[in-house]
């Protein structure tokens, strides 16, 4: 590990409007180093990197790498300085093949200007060979796994020769089995002399791959420290100053009133087969299962977005068919999107359209017509109940942090009034302090009659959550645990089960 | 609250305005007859029949969507009126049969597309063809003049009403309409969502569908009426008339700060947008423009236009 400075951070601003998202950041990274960014949702680490990026730029202070001044005003001129940015959201086409993403926008051509897509390929084997993979070069990136697809930006950013390679949350879809190849990866990269900036919530990896991490809090530096010298503990402390987290929860359930009645629910398409279970008043059931074990689809098909071919849905007591989100909306059903950027927000309106986009048609006074005083106090019901932060109900949600949009998204669903809600990973992407608001906000909407059905990857959080968990594989439950009696062990061991 | 949201609405227009403002002005300053009461009223009866149009553009355009038959729906209401009033038929009741005709040739638009799911763009090509061929064959490709009774064209083409020509009233009265749908109904407000992302809108329990449907059928009503009123203004139809009406509406929207990618776009915009066409048009002719130079100018005033609303509003990074 040398003591060569390859970036460092000099009193770096940014406002954005009335939000101070970055006030005077000083640190620096060691060439070489695996340098790991912490903070909560809205602390500034996106910004940061989007300044270094080329994406935004800075108001104040100043940035030297490889110790000159460096100024770059788009992701191209920032990638000539040798910066790469692998973002959270992969920009790549799926259309193409991954040798044809991976010489995106440095095609090798011969002299009438033709692509050689042979040598290119064969470039192509080896980045990835260099990276510890093999891959066939001419595969279309969409049928990729999101796995193989990050290590096509990768190689890609390899491909620039890049110097300092930026990851924005890499860990966030891949499963453990890919991570741990992502790591060995980033490993070989640390080795050759690459070095490496990660952004993640999940603190364990971090502890587990990086030479020093940076804590960032309210757009300010907390402290820059070895991690051989720092603690989870210690890191969530920074993070988010003074915030007790939640003790373990009494279960709330009321066990002898059924909400919903599901049994043996199939849908072919979706590889959804005899699905049955009972969701009690008051209950919050955890769905636990990796990644295509088929809890998406179910959450999905209760709420109407597709039909089940075969099964039956009981209401209290009533059987019901769902043709659509409307109509599970209209029998008290919500159901909170896992892809929140893509399904849940409506980037160009404003808080109070996010939060009440599924109730508008009460929110009017003759007729169509919006009742401003309705908005205002939906609006002002919502901001408050869950504490959003922002300037306004009118501010953009597309300027909120992460967290904030996600309980705006949240606030949509409670504003139905709903009987049952199914959160599907209602704190992926979010950070810890954000994450114990969010499992507050749950428990409330419990103790206020609200049945709850929970998808999440994260297992403690699950099992910290539930009443009860089921644990679904390849499209069925393969079986039960009241949260109390549960382990990690006894769910994986289902978990994994075909 | 309030003034925040539609300060935040209209930052986009913020800059249209200014380009018109500064157009304005080197009219005013380049002749001598440009800022004149008779002239305004001019540019505002000139800008109304296709007006009429563009704000149901900008609502359709928002949700996404597009409608490139307006010219030949425009076309054959115009002939449906003519010929059923010269058959006899009462002209209140043949303009209301107009206004339906045009509800339908919207709603196979509106169904078409998105019950078929194919892309707007290629149904209402399609279609522009189809309806102009229908006006042309129910003309047998003959324009048709119209005897008005007064009544009707009194309040319909009359070129005064209180000293002002009354097809710009209905110009005006229809941005209004227009303007409260988009920004005070829940139906507006389900517009934007459409149009800004659909996925989630359905999510959310909206008929995004219904609301893309609707949106036909509305810019199929306003070409009716737009028709009509050209009808009574002119006395007259042609099977041909209204070609290249949809290119000028779309332009108009677009001046005016609608997004081509949806979510995006609001009824004051549009009316800005729509006055900046006209005024082009007409400042240039009172300049001596040629008239062949006058289509050169406006493609470039077009693009210039949009840039520089993009440019002056575009987001400090």
């Amino acid at each position: 590990m040398s003591e060569k400075i390859l970036i460092s951070y000099e009193s770096i601003s940014k406002r954005f409007g009335g939000v101070q998202a970055l006030d005077d950041v000083s640190f620096y990274i060691r060439q070489g180093d695996i340098h790991g960014l912490i903070g909560e949702n809205g602390a500034g680490k996106s910004t940061l990197i989007k300044i270094t990026g080329g994406i935004y730029r800075r108001d104040e202070g100043r940035i030297l790498f490889d110790g000159r001044p460096l100024d770059v005003h788009s992701p191209v001129e920032a990638e000539r300085h040798g910066i790469s940015i692998v973002h959270q959201e992969i920009p790549i086409c799926d259309n193409l093949t991954v040798a044809q993403n991976v010489f995106l926008g440095r095609l090798i051509t011969n002299r009438f200007g033709q692509p050689k897509w042979d040598e290119m390929e064969e470039r192509t084997v080896e980045l990835f060979r260099e990276i510890g993979q093999t891959i066939n070069p001419r595969a279309l990136v969409g049928t990729l796994s999101v796995a193989l697809k990050q290590l096509t930006t990768i190689a890609h950013a390899l491909n620039t020769k890049s110097k300092f390679i930026i990851m924005d949350e890499p860990t966030s879809a891949l499963t453990p089995g890919e991570v741990e190849t992502l790591f060995e990866v980033l490993r070989r990269l640390k080795s050759e002399g690459t070095t490496i900036m990660i952004v993640s919530h999940i603190l364990s990896e971090l502890m587990e791959i990086t030479d020093r991490v940076t804590v960032l809090r309210n757009g300010k530096h907390v402290q820059t420290m070895d991690t051989k010298d720092a603690t989870i503990d210690g890191i969530v402390h920074m993070m988010v100053g003074d915030v007790p987290l939640p003790t373990p929860k009494d279960s709330t359930a009321v066990r002898d009133k059924v909400v919903l009645k599901v049994r043996d629910l199939s849908q072919k398409r979706l590889r959804l087969k005899d699905i049955s279970f009972d969701l009690h008043e008051r209950e919050i059931l955890g769905l636990a299962g990796i990644q295509g074990a088929g809890r998406t689809e179910l959450a999905t098909t209760l709420f109407g977005v597709q039909q089940p071919d075969s099964g039956s849905i009981e209401l209290e007591g009533r059987p019901i068919t769902i043709k659509n989100p409307r109509q599970a909306i209209e029998h008290g059903i919500g159901y909170l999107t896992e892809d929140r950027r893509s399904l849940g927000v409506f980037w160009d309106m404003s808080v109070w359209q996010n939060a009440g986009a599924a109730i508008i048609d009460e929110l009017t006074s003759v007729g169509p017509v919006l009742d401003n005083k309705r908005i205002e106090e939906m609006a002002g019901k919502s901001i408050e109940e869950l504490q959003i932060k922002t300037s306004g109900p009118a501010q953009t949600i597309r300027y909120l942090s992460g967290g904030n949009q996600q309980k705006v998204l949240l606030a949509r669903w409670l504003n139905v009034r709903p009987k049952i809600l199914i959160l599907d990973e209602p704190t992926r992407g979010v950070d810890v302090g954000a994450k114990a608001e969010i499992r507050k906000v749950i428990q409330e909407m419990v103790d206020q009659g609200i049945s709850v059905i929970v998808i999440s990857s994260d297992l403690e959080e699950l099992l910290a959550m539930s009443d009860r968990v089921l644990v679904m594989s390849n499209g069925s439950i393969k079986g039960e645990f009241l949260a109390k009696d549960a382990t990690f062990d006894k769910i994986m061991a289902l978990a994994v089960q075909k | 609250m309030k003034e925040f949201i539609s300060s935040l609405r209209l930052r986009r227009e913020v800059g249209v305005l200014a380009a018109f403002i500064g157009l304005c002005l080197f009219f005013s300053i380049a002749t001598n007859t440009f800022l004149t009461v008779p002239n305004i009223l001019n540019i505002l009866r000139q800008v109304s029949i296709t007006g009429l149009i563009v704000m149901f553009m900008t609502m359709i355009i928002i949700s996404t969507d597009i409608d490139l038959s307006v010219g030949s729906i425009f076309a054959a209401v115009g002939m449906i009126v003519a010929i059923l009033f010269q058959n006899g038929m009462n002209i209140w009741l043949a303009s209301l049969v107009g206004l339906f005709a045009g509800a339908g040739f919207g709603l196979i638009n509106g169904v078409v597309t998105v019950k078929g799911g194919l892309p707007p763009f290629i149904v209402t090509l399609g279609t522009q063809m189809i309806y102009r061929g229908f006006a042309l064959v129910i003309s047998g490709g003959a324009p048709a003049s119209v005897r008005l009774p007064e009544s009707f064209y009194n309040v319909t083409g009359a070129r005064t009403f209180l000293n002002l020509p009354v097809p710009a009233l209905w110009f005006v009265a229809t941005t209004l309409v227009a303007g409260f749908i988009l920004h005070k109904t829940s139906y507006g407000f389900k517009v934007y969502a459409t149009g800004g992302n659909e996925e989630a809108s359905r999510l959310s329990g909206i008929n995004t569908d219904r609301i893309r449907i609707t949106n036909f059928v509305l810019i199929g009503i306003a070409s009716a009426l737009a028709s009509i009123i050209q009808m009574a203004y002119l006395r007259g139809v042609t099977p041909t008339a209204g070609q290249g009406m949809e290119l000028t509406a779309i332009a108009s929207t677009v001046i005016g700060g609608t997004s081509m990618f949806g979510g995006v776009g609001t009824i004051v915009g549009a009316f800005i947008g729509t006055l900046f066409m006209g005024v082009v048009r007409n400042g240039l002719v009172l300049m001596g423009t040629s008239a062949y130079l006058i289509e050169l100018i406006i493609g470039g005033v077009l693009i210039f236009a949009v840039w520089f609303s993009t440019f002056s509003t575009r987001e400090k990074r």
